[in-house]
């Protein structure tokens, strides 16, 4: 195997790929990355078995002649050294060589060896077996794994299949689902089944740590992706790249069911301020040992927001619009902020439906985007 | 100015029983753990069974060799937690100012007591007697300008001694002793120590602090300085309230060798750890495993849950580091599970039902167990192994008829 690339392409690259390389595996093959070229493309891929990637340069996404294919082949290149050495190369092109188990890279004056590992064993990362199931568009997608991916658990022994979220098609929706028991987001947006290719429902769980990675590499511009799906893995594919992913067994909680409650209290509210009076009451709440507490005392025409901590107490009266009962009522904090923070609109909509019941959150105007977070019991002392 | 007076009880577990009961004054007494088996160890021994060489941890068969007409008594563990409050209350008569450090040592600060009972020197005389006369219980006392120092002091003479050790005798006094002796210096601290041919508390004052910083990062620090005698913590009595880790341990009566009887073990750990949590309002989300081997090998592993003060939730995270940590043979002298990161409770409502029961049902059990007693109610998983129900369960007075009808 022989090629010519421009550094700042294959740095660009090896920068999308090397992020799924496992930094300690079984498999010492998995810990590189596997380099394929051929005579038009080359390609770049790494897993850990539960998520992988596959990236590809063509010739043609060269304006000039930075890419040359001198020799097809495929190798695997140990990653760590590898890409601290791509990044401190000399600009303009990295000439990169194969033979005998050594692969050498020279570019300008700098010269240097490695061993590589052979690629025949490097597991492929598209599966064949697997199927369509949706054609959408990157930068939509995007913003709704961004508006709901904060909600899953971290990690959960008990419920795993809560770290990730639940990526659903329902007759002409598409939903995206987070929660880790406390909170719930949920995104919706609606599908055309002909250009987004439907041809049935589905259901996935998909790990959160998956849809990171596939927000961080969509773009922001008009491209689309397919989702492909079979049992256990799904791929997300665009032009030039594959992201495989393990998919997460288990049930999710209905959430079209959870989020229907009788509103009691009805709040309509400019989202800047309750965000920064709850911001400021995190800022004290944090520092005692009331895990976050803030409380809400909500009349006619203000929500009192306080905190109080062993430290201190605080204060603070944001105007709004209320229907319904007046209402006391506590909560995390930080569920809250990250709720309110995925909210773009000037004013958002809050609903309650008592002092144990939750507080939806929803963009005014809206009715694509959900957000549901659980109170803190208050008790006698609290009050 | 030596302020600080540290108190050290003597054999404290074994001269409980003596002054219980006047038959056992002047012998050998050994307190230990299923002292009618052969593979069970040595709690504490008292000073009469030191002599013949007998110390703590060792085997019983091999005590008994040593001195064979030493008396066997089983813990009572009620018995040490009622003497020590006691002692407790006799050493805040002094200052309000007592760190307890733990069931049998604690610290006190008797700066601006000297108008009452005298010179701290004086106070230690008058603490060492009070706790003689009043609980006819021997105790060591080192008074000096910090707690190090004072605890150091307190070291130096057993039983019944009076050590006042000032920052000038540093020198004489302190750098002469072997390193492992330093406080805070532990077993496998002192053996690297040794590798860098470190063997008093005198080299180790002599090292420069850059080099133990390279060694040790942030505990070189704290090694410079405590071979020095240099310690300004100050003398908390809050530091047990505002607690930052709950735990329990225990030295196991006998090696533990499979998982089934750890399991066990952690399970009744657990259990005391959730309802010493839940009785002070804390919850955690930290919880940590503590092993020990025959050869006195200590690891502690941690994970972090969610934030919890459910017995279940502890024990399942303190299962799954006993099994990624010991592979159910190496013989276990002790097993602790700890919860720290605590905060105060707060009940965050949940989208699962499950969890609520959770927390009802660990609210139910610890009412029972403070109307009826700790083995009115208990998980089935401890009915199994007799051997350990009886340390596990608590004294069989305590215990409702239901189970000694099962037993």
């Amino acid at each position: 195997m022989k090629f010519c690339l421009d550094r700042d392409l294959f740095l660009s690259a090896l920068s999308l790929v090397e992020k799924f390389v496992p930094s300690k595996s079984p498999i010492s093959l998995l810990t590189g990355i596997r380099f394929i070229v051929s005579n038009n493309y080359i390609s770049f891929s790494a897993t850990d078995l539960d998520i992988g990637i596959e990236h590809k340069i063509s010739v043609s996404d060269a304006s000039d002649n930075s890419i040359k294919f001198i020799e097809p082949g495929s190798a695997v290149f140990p990653s760590k050294i590898f890409s601290e050495m791509a990044r401190k190369m000399p600009l303009g092109e990295v000439m990169f060589s194969c033979s005998d188990g050594r692969v050498e890279i020279s570019a300008g004056n700098f010269l240097m060896t490695l061993p590589y590992y052979d690629a025949a064993d490097f597991p492929e990362i598209t599966r064949e077996e697997l199927l369509p199931a949706l054609n959408f568009s990157q930068k939509l997608f995007k913003t709704m794994i961004k508006q709901t991916v904060f909600a899953r658990a971290e990690e959960s022994a008990s419920r795993p299949q809560l770290t990730g979220l639940l990526v659903e098609c329902r007759k002409n929706t598409l939903n995206v689902v987070a929660l880790d028991g406390f909170r719930l987001a949920w995104r919706k947006e609606d599908i055309d089944r002909d250009s987004s290719m439907v041809n049935e429902d589905f259901s996935l769980i998909i790990p959160g740590r998956t849809l990171l990675e596939v927000s961080r590499i969509f773009g922001e511009g008009d491209e689309s992706f397919t989702l492909y799906a079979g049992k256990n893995r799904a791929e997300f594919r665009t032009e030039n790249t594959v992201i495989t992913s393990r998919l997460l067994e288990g049930s999710f909680i209905d959430y079209e069911q959870v989020t229907k409650v009788e509103p009691k209290t009805i709040v309509d509210i400019e989202r800047a301020s309750i965000f920064s009076a709850i911001d400021r009451g995190l800022t004290l709440a944090r520092e005692g040992s009331k895990n976050n507490l803030v409380k809400f005392h909500i009349s006619d025409d203000f929500i009192e927001v306080s905190a109080e901590t062993e430290m201190g107490s605080l204060c603070d009266k944001v105007p709004c619009k209320k229907e319904g009962d007046d209402l006391l009522i506590a909560f995390n904090a930080r569920f809250l902020m990250d709720a309110l923070n995925s909210i773009e609109t000037q004013d958002v909509h809050l609903t309650f439906s008592g002092e144990s019941g939750p507080c939806i959150l929803k963009p005014a105007g809206f009715e694509n985007h959900v957000n549901f977070v659980l109170p803190v019991k208050l008790r006698s002392e609290d009050y | 100015m030596l302020p600080i007076i540290h108190v050290d009880m003597n054999a404290f577990y074994a001269s409980c029983h003596q002054a219980q009961d006047h038959t056992l004054k002047g012998r050998p007494v050994l307190v230990a753990g299923d002292p009618q088996k052969r593979n069970g160890i040595i709690l504490t021994a008292s000073y009469e069974a030191r002599r013949f060489g007998v110390k703590t941890a060792m085997p019983n068969w091999q005590a008994k060799r040593l001195c064979p007409h030493a008396i066997f008594i089983k813990p009572d563990y009620d018995l040490y937690v009622r003497t020590s409050s006691r002692v407790m209350d006799i050493l805040g008569r002094f200052t309000p100012l007592v760190e307890v450090f733990s069931i049998d040592e604690a610290w006190l600060d008797v700066t601006g007591c000297e108008g009452l009972f005298g010179d701290s020197v004086t106070i230690a005389q008058k603490i060492q007697k009070a706790i003689q006369q009043e609980l006819d219980l021997p105790c060591s006392v080192g008074v000096s300008c910090n707690k190090l120092l004072a605890k150091m002091a307190s070291d130096m003479k057993k039983p019944m001694g009076l050590t006042v050790l000032a920052p000038e005798d540093v020198p004489q006094m302190l750098w002469p002793l072997p390193v492992d002796e330093l406080f805070g210096v532990g077993h496998r601290m002192a053996e690297r120590l040794r590798e860098m041919n470190i063997t008093t508390i005198g080299d180790l004052a002599r090292v420069p602090e850059e080099l133990l910083q390279q060694a040790f990062g942030l505990n070189g620090r704290y090694l410079h300085l405590a071979a020095n005698g240099i310690d300004d913590s100050p003398v908390d009595p809050h530091s047990m309230d505002s607690a930052k880790s709950m735990g329990h341990s225990t030295t196991l009566p006998r090696d533990v060798t499979s998982f089934e009887e750890a399991e066990m073990v952690l399970l009744s750990l657990s259990e005391q750890v959730g309802r010493r949590v839940r009785r002070e309002n804390y919850m955690g989300r930290t919880v940590t495993l503590t092993l020990r081997d025959a050869s006195f090998g200590t690891i502690t592993r941690s994970v972090t849950i969610p934030y919890t003060c459910a017995t279940d939730d502890i024990y399942a995270a303190a299962l799954k580091l006993l099994h990624a940590h010991w592979d159910g043979k190496t013989p276990l002298r002790l097993l602790g599970v700890s919860l720290s990161q605590l905060i105060k409770e707060f009940e965050q409502v949940s989208l699962f039902k499950e969890d609520e029961k959770k927390n009802k049902l660990n609210q139910v059990v610890d009412e029972i167990k403070d109307r009826f007693g700790d083995g009115a109610i208990f998980r089935a998983k401890l009915l199994k192994d007799e051997d350990l129900n009886e340390r596990k369960l608590g004294k069989t007075g305590n215990n409702a008829p239901a189970l000694r009808g099962i037993r």
